[in-house]
């Protein structure tokens, strides 16, 4: 293969050009077109997938066609047609695929057993079927039946238009059954329980969803081959989920990765020999899943390191706030430097250092150059309010919620800090109104303290 | 579920166990293996290869009752052995393979067994000049030497020289049967040659689907372009079709040939590449590669399935060739459909 | 000859198989609490690329290399998993999916960018092995095979898949209290002390490292099933996690040894002597399928047979319920002084009563008649029924909940009177003894219910159902 690409150089950039704006050539862009269609329709379709717990049930279902080729071939023959003509065999695949499906769909309802465990059952039986009847087949005296399964699988870069066509048709309808239902498949996605004691026929739902599944992996199957099915069901899907919460802009943003991944793949394959445009596809999806994964601002991995780090030091402020008060109410001089601080709790790392340079800059406390601290007008007012929460807090659980007095401070730490002014209100009101003593008060803001540090 | 219970489903589980193994025994205690038509023969065989088991038939004549393992049509890379396979084999006097991993996993068994019996790998003792090393790999040889009649032939020697060893009574005959086999086998070999010869010399490019024509290449000058590799893992990338389809049309290349092992979806991009670009290239015929023909018919034996090859390939590629092939017998009424 | 066959050949793949069968499932248990179950299939396709980067260094297809290369590639693939889950908090079944397929395709890039493409190197055909290529050639009958000599020449699959098994039991054995609390409630395990994480990697590796070497003897399919039916299988037969792993075992051994049979046997019985065996790991998947199959059917607890005669049980005991409650209540009528309303009613009676609009054939209704006969709660005369004195205490006492029922929803519920008829008709047959006991303390001392008739006084000795 080398020496044939060899012989074509690499491209220039004019080259690339010509390839990323669908110009290259009659199969470049039939395969880059085909990529992208499928990319959007089973993008589409794996979030539903995704979100029922059956992000593998392309998988389930890809390997129970095997029993379906086989067995196709097996009553083919026997019927006395060409046993190899791709009609007998892509619904002998369809039959059992669709057989697969509704087995999964009856074991996840009808027994304990979960959606994934009833996507390996089926997966690993059905299979398990075909491999009996492939060896049956092989033993059998009736010429050419060599690669059978591989014969139903598709080669990517063998698309051709009239296949593209029918992939950007499967990805249209795919997106538009998905908006037509979308209450209905989100109803059922996110609480199918629920669903059904509201009187949703949730059945009748998850087999239109299963339905579309099952399309674009057996359409899937046969133009670009197993493993893209597989990787396109599943990986645009999980990688939009890092985007958002909304099931409408995930849907979207999953339909545009898997195109995106389509594209960038197809094309990548299209600059270089060697490369497999399949493979290289599923590649392109993995870098798009990784970047979500790591960058997306909802709920990736480093929005998510950054949040708990804010909360974090929120939570060290308070404790100092609250520290620097109680220490102040005492008359404790020592608790009022930096080292009484730091003796009378766990520091870790340099979340003093950060708590004291935090509140300095939002005018809490000033830090005089011996190390002692002392609290602003402004600070004072913060302490007192995060220590009423606190003791509020503390009061309540002692009385209502039956927790030991020893567990109680650590607890109070633990929620004070995600009290809002509103619900402070109301845990006062009923600590008072069951004849609770409040703490020693201070007098209520009228502002949040966060809001006002900024 | 209580203690007790589960003593009783362990108790239940170890009588279907043994249950089990007896009946394991029972079978084995009955007869095993295949019946023997006719009762005069001496040594039992068993071949891998359809194309192995064909060659051992001609030269054993009627001396030997040959079972081959891989059928007909079956690719020899993914064939799984059962248990009844292997009590042909614990059964037989010698056992015949290829070699050169062609039969993939099985290869181990077929080396252990080696330890027991003669077990004769005909690739393996092929002179290194007759095999193929694709570039950069070393030690390994392209396993698909029956492309190449030629080195095929040599075989014949090995498996003569292994059955008159068991049967000395009949090594005469094997001797015979060998050296007219070889002669069929070179007959073939010089009908390829001619007809082959008369290809256009820049027509000479083969466009398959996989690549398992590389002995036939080096023996008939012909340049091979597989659209995948051997592997069933194997796939083509955008570029490696394009550039497939830019030869076809720089070179003229009047037509591509589809494999009976292989889908024909890669070939058919190829044309409709080629047509966008305005020319018309056709499927020249379906080639065998892995696997011979139904068994019964001419293409089911090794000389038909090279005949039916070349032919098809000489006359899809502007060559002259008789149409029913070097003996007449190609597309035969004893073919079976 | 029969017998050395025996021992030569289904000896070790039996084995062989069973060994990598029990590890699989034992290991399976885990991975069905933690939803990873397709790990096998996962595994199966991320080998590729371990493969070919071995065969790149080493320069050779020969076991060893490509087996080390698998396992590296598998331990990759399942930390990945771990990671994908833990860190991304991706559904696991997804994480098996970006990570099988991202590796699987880096091994088809990596496999056509080298010279590699040229010789023949998938799984199919330089990994996965089959069961009966597994051979023990020295002992010529049971004789010779517990010789040392001859156990010395245990197939190196037998040999590596037992060492296998022994780990997998050992590890299992020592960590089960560790396992059970990480996989059942990780956040549990962490306040605990436990590390769920480093727990979680420790098993993936086992896993990954059991699944290539049981790849390597017994092929892809067989362990893939492995992974999820037997422990599917117990896990529908138990609550309880060590009842579980013992099932599971059973179950293991027994489609292992039930599969081989099946191949072994089945054609030659089917279709006729000299046929060709069946495949032994598809059968023998196929055999853990089919046990699943009838435990999802039959198991005495969770099977859908035992629910629905449950469901039937319950559906007969509240039609009894109801029959009883309607006869004393026609007695009511009766003795109330209207002497033309009878005591009794005829089956077609009854039956057309306590189908009400619901229709169906009332098979419930036929057999609640016939259970109350036998208990002697009704007594037939010509074709009618009506309550014996039994039957009239046993109804009082439903009646009594149910107008207690009626005066609670009036009384404490504020619902109308005429809108609590049906629901306490629900509420009377599923009254738990505590229940009852807050109800008489709520309506006690009331003598009559919203609709001004009678509650009857309290039955002694009365069960309730609870």
């Amino acid at each position: 293969m080398s020496a044939v690409v060899a012989a074509i150089a690499s491209p220039g950039a004019e080259e690339i050009f010509r390839i990323l704006t669908f110009r290259a050539g009659y199969n470049t862009s039939a395969v880059i077109i085909g990529a992208i269609m499928l990319g959007v329709a089973a993008g589409a379709i794996g979030v539903f997938a995704l979100l029922r717990g059956r992000a593998l049930m392309g998988d389930a279902l890809s390997h129970a066609t095997l029993p379906g080729v086989a067995g196709g071939f097996l009553l083919g023959t026997w019927m006395g047609f060409d046993p190899r003509s791709m009609p007998v065999l892509l619904t002998g695949a369809t039959v059992t695929g669709v057989l697969g499906v509704l087995t999964v769909l009856f074991i996840s309802r009808h027994t304990r057993l979960r959606e994934d465990a009833a996507i390996g059952i089926v997966l690993s039986v059905f299979f398990g079927a075909g491999v009996v009847l492939m060896q049956v087949i092989a033993r059998l005296d009736i010429g050419n039946r060599g690669g059978l399964q591989q014969f139903i699988y598709g080669q990517t870069a063998a698309m051709q238009g009239r296949d593209a066509m029918v992939l950007a048709l499967l990805a249209v309808l795919v997106l538009l059954v998905s908006l037509a239902f979308l209450k209905e498949f989100r109803v059922v996605c996110f609480n199918a329980e629920y669903a059904r004691a509201q009187g949703w026929p949730v059945g009748v739902i998850d087999i239109i969803m299963m339905t579309f599944v099952v399309l674009v992996t057996v359409v899937g199957l046969q133009m670009v081959g197993l493993i893209l099915v597989v990787a396109m069901i599943v990986i645009p899907a999980a990688a939009a989920r890092f985007w958002t919460d909304r099931l409408f802009v995930m849907l979207l943003t999953a339909a545009v990765l898997g195109g995106f991944s389509g594209y960038a793949g197809g094309a990548a394959s299209a600059m270089a020999g060697g490369l497999p445009a399949g493979a290289v596809i599923v590649l392109a999806s993995g870098g798009v899943f990784l970047l979500s994964m790591f960058f997306a601002p909802a709920r990736g991995v480093v929005a998510g390191v950054v949040r708990t780090k804010r909360v974090h030091d929120r939570t060290n402020r308070q404790h100092l706030l609250r520290m620097l008060l109680e220490a102040d109410e005492v008359g404790d001089a020592e608790g009022l430097t930096r080292t009484g601080v730091r003796s009378r709790r766990a520091w870790p790392g340099r979340s003093l250092g950060r708590a004291i340079r935090q509140l300095r800059s939002g005018g809490a406390i000033d830090v005089d150059p011996s190390g002692g601290l002392e609290l602003t007008t402004t600070g004072r007012e913060q302490a007192a309010r995060v220590t009423r929460n606190h003791r509020l807090w503390e009061e309540y659980l002692v009385r209502h919620a039956d927790i030991a007095p020893s567990h109680v401070d650590w607890s109070a730490d633990l929620v004070e800090h995600v009290l809002s002014s509103e619900m402070v209100r109301q845990l006062e009101e009923s600590v008072a109104a069951r004849g609770g003593a409040l703490p020693p008060s201070v007098h209520p803001l009228t502002g949040d303290p966060e809001t006002a540090q900024g | 579920m209580s203690m007790h219970q589960t003593w009783k489903w362990l108790s239940l589980f170890a009588v279907g166990l043994c249950v089990g193994l007896a009946g394991c025994r029972d079978e084995a205690a009955g007869p095993g293996g295949e019946d023997t038509p006719g009762g005069s023969k001496t040594v039992t065989v068993v071949a891998t290869t359809a194309m192995i088991g064909d060659v051992v038939r001609e030269v054993a004549g009627d001396r030997a009752v040959v079972t081959i393992l891989i059928g007909e049509g079956v690719d020899p890379h993914l064939y799984k052995m059962t248990r009844s396979d292997n009590q042909l084999m614990s059964e037989a006097d010698v056992i015949f393979y290829n070699g050169l991993l062609l039969e993939g996993k099985m290869t181990d068994a077929l080396v252990r067994l080696a330890s027991t019996k003669p077990v004769v790998a005909v690739g393996a003792v092929l002179d290194e000049s007759d095999l193929l090393e694709p570039e950069d790999m070393e030690g390994h040889y392209d396993p698909h030497i029956w492309m190449d009649p030629a080195a095929w032939a040599k075989i014949t020697g090995v498996i003569s020289d292994a059955l008159g060893e068991l049967d000395s009574e009949g090594a005469a005959s094997y001797e015979a049967n060998a050296a007219a086999y070889r002669e069929r086998v070179e007959a073939l070999h010089a009908y390829a040659g001619e007809v082959l010869g008369t290809v256009p010399e820049a027509g000479r490019v083969l466009v398959t689907a996989h690549d398992a024509f590389q002995y036939f290449a080096r023996a008939y000058d012909f340049e091979v372009r597989g659209i995948q590799g051997i592997s069933t893992e194997s796939e083509a990338g955008v570029r490696d079709i394009e550039a497939l389809v830019e030869m076809i049309v720089t070179r003229g290349v009047r037509a591509v040939f589809v494999e009976s092992t292989v889908a024909d979806r890669n070939v058919k991009a190829l044309i409709a590449g080629a047509k966008r670009q305005g020319h018309t290239v056709e499927i020249g015929g379906e080639l065998f590669s892995d696997a011979m023909g139904p068994s019964g018919t001419y293409e089911g034996t090794y000389i038909g399935m090279i005949d039916h090859n070349v032919t098809t390939i000489a006359r899809a590629l502007g060559g002259e060739a008789p149409d029913r092939g070097m003996q007449g017998r190609l597309g035969g009424e004893d073919e079976a459909h | 000859m029969n017998s050395t066959f025996f021992i030569q050949y289904d000896v070790p793949a039996l084995a062989a198989a069973t060994c990598a069968a029990v590890s699989c499932a034992l290991l399976g248990n885990f991975l069905l609490l933690r939803r990873l179950s397709l790990m096998g299939d996962a595994i199966s396709h991320a080998v590729l690329p371990g493969i070919v980067v071995a065969f790149l260094l080493v320069g050779s297809r020969a076991t060893l290399p490509v087996v080390a290369g698998a396992a590296i590639a598998g331990v990759v693939v399942t930390v990945a998993v771990e990671f994908l889950c833990r860190l991304g908090r991706v559904d696991p079944g997804a994480s098996m999916g970006v990570a099988f397929s991202v590796l699987f395709a880096l091994g088809v890039v990596l496999l056509e960018q080298t010279a590699a493409s040229h010789i023949d190197l998938d799984a199919d055909c330089v990994l996965y092995g089959q069961l009966e290529d597994i051979a023990w050639l020295g002992p010529e009958g049971w004789g010779d095979a517990f010789s040392w000599g001859h156990l010395q020449n245990l197939p190196r699959e037998v040999l590596t898949l037992v060492s296998v098994g022994i780990v997998v039991v050992l590890f299992i054995t020592i960590f089960f209290k560790e396992l059970r609390i990480t996989s059942f409630d990780p956040d549990l395990a962490s306040t605990l002390g436990f590390r769920p994480g480093w727990m979680h990697y420790a098993m993936m590796i086992l896993v990954s490292i059991a699944v290539v070497a049981s790849f390597e003897a017994v092929g892809s399919i067989q362990v893939i099933a492995m992974l999820i039916c037997p422990p599917a299988t117990a896990r529908l037969l138990t609550d309880r996690l060590h009842v579980q792993l013992w099932l599971s075992v059973a179950c293991a051994v027994l489609s292992s040894v039930g599969g081989y049979m099946v191949a072994a046997h089945v054609p030659a019985l089917v279709v006729g002597p000299g046929t060709p065996s069946l495949d032994a790991a598809g059968t023998m998947t196929v055999t853990s399928g089919v046990l699943l199959g009838l435990t999802i059917v039959f198991s005495p607890w969770h099977g859908l047979v035992a629910r629905h005669v449950r469901r039937f049980m319950t559906a007969v005991r509240i039609e009894r319920e109801d029959l009883l409650a309607m006869l004393y209540r026609l007695e009511e009528v009766h003795s109330a002084g209207d002497g033309e309303t009878p005591r009794d009613m005829s089956k077609v009676q009854i039956i057309e009563a306590l189908r009400g609009d619901r229709g169906g054939p009332g098979l419930a209704i036929r057999v609640a008649l016939r259970g109350a006969l036998r208990r002697g709660e009704i007594m037939g005369a010509s074709g009618r029924f009506g309550l014996t004195e039994a039957g009239r205490r046993r109804a009082q006492g439903i009646i009594r909940m149910h107008r207690l029922w009626e005066h609670y929803l009036v009384h404490e519920l504020g619902l109308r009177p005429d809108h609590v008829h049906r629901t306490a008709m629900a509420l009377e047959h599923v009254t738990s003894r505590a229940m009852q006991d807050e109800l008489e303390t709520a309506g006690g001392e009331v003598a009559t219910d919203p609709h001004d008739r009678p509650i009857p006084d309290p039955v002694p000795g009365d069960e309730r159902p609870s």
